[in-house]
């Protein structure tokens, strides 16, 4: 039985006989361009991490592994420390969102799947910002629990910023392609 | 020369990640028609290879971000299409008709046979789904026994039986033919 075998083996590549049919890669590239991704993979990725480590910070707190380095209600407003350092952040982050968002929503309204996805993501972090902030309310001092709401903002911001260049460059190209229709 | 082809298309591929279309066409030209015949021998209809080769690239530029060139881009891409492929088999409930109480019937000397490459393409078509689709992932696209029977979710001696009985099979067709 060897001989077909060996046959087949010798002449492997003369059995490739068909060819892809054409236009199956017009159909690729436009699948390609209807289900593009809205955040790569690398900024989904760090969007995981950051869940994960607020996750692990109110975990580690709810079983009391994080010590408490927080200092007395009265020494919280002193400069540095990291509850100051939480509400100077907070007034950025927010003013910055904001002025984002206003930019972004015009062009959410008009792409209701690409709304869908980034107000997914968005709860997601609400949720987790949530629990930090409950504890905050134990104890505004602990440096675990404020990087971890900053991180929170900061993925937030990324993930905008990454909305709205993919957004744009939507929009452009639907621009140039009714330019080009007309 | 085995790191030399698993890292062949290593700058083709970075330039895929990044949405680079024209490295995407790139890529395509030079597996399509591979996968092509490979999705056509495991469907066994044109129309249902064509969705598989669609389904698969586009699955494949999706996911290029977790090829971590552990393997070849090949044989990565392969088993992509093979998997579609089983899925949509499966999906549509056939019967791949591997039958495990058959005896293997002894095999007869072939010293003098002479095989023609149409006739055995036309034969592979004929086959029942369950023989063709183990005759091809072993001996076409070198699958081992234990690969296919992970593939397939079946035992690695019915894979091996099956195929046993897969190539005598082809092997009567073409006999029969060349008379």
């Amino acid at each position: 039985m060897r001989k077909l075998e060996e046959h087949i083996r010798q002449h492997r590549d003369d059995l490739d006989i068909y060819e892809a049919p054409s236009g199956t890669w017009e159909k690729v590239s436009r699948d390609l361009d209807r289900r593009k991704p809205l955040f790569p993979v690398w900024l989904r990725a760090a969007a995981v991490i950051a869940l994960l480590a607020g996750s692990a910070v109110i975990f580690l707190k709810s079983q009391g592994l994080i010590m408490n380095r927080g200092l007395a209600a009265s020494e919280d407003s002193r400069e540095g420390s990291p509850a100051m350092l939480l509400k100077e952040s907070e007034i950025y982050y927010t003013n910055l969102l904001n002025t984002m968002y206003i930019q972004a929503e015009p062009m959410l309204s008009a792409n209701p799947d690409i709304e869908k996805e980034f107000r997914y993501d968005m709860a997601q972090l609400d949720s987790i910002c949530t629990s930090i902030r409950k504890d905050l309310k134990d104890n505004v001092d602990n440096a675990e629990v404020v990087e971890a709401l900053i991180r929170n903002y900061r993925i937030r911001i990324t993930i905008l910023e990454e909305l709205l260049i993919s957004l744009r460059e939507s929009n452009n190209e639907k621009e140039k392609t009714d330019g080009d229709e007309i | 020369m085995d790191n030399l082809n698993i890292h062949i298309h290593e700058s083709l591929i970075d330039d895929c990640r990044k949405g680079d279309r024209i490295a995407q066409f790139r890529l395509y030209n030079q597996y399509s028609k591979a996968m092509f015949n490979l999705a056509y021998r495991m469907m066994n209809n044109r129309e249902e290879a064509e969705d598989m080769l669609q389904d698969a690239f586009v699955e494949c530029f999706r996911n290029l971000g977790s090829f971590r060139f552990e393997s070849t881009f090949g044989a990565w891409l392969k088993r992509i299409v093979v998997n579609r492929c089983i899925n949509q088999i499966q999906r549509k409930k056939i019967d791949l008709e591997l039958c495990e109480n058959l005896p293997v019937t002894a095999q007869e000397d072939e010293e003098n046979e002479e095989y023609d490459n149409t006739a055995i393409i036309r034969g592979i078509e004929k086959l029942p789904d369950g023989y063709r689709i183990i005759l091809t992932l072993y001996l076409l696209e070198g699958y081992d026994h234990s690969e296919i029977a992970q593939i397939l979710k079946i035992s690695e001696s019915t894979s091996k039986s099956q195929y046993s009985r897969a190539k005598e099979k082809l092997r009567h067709m073409l006999k029969g033919q060349a008379k």
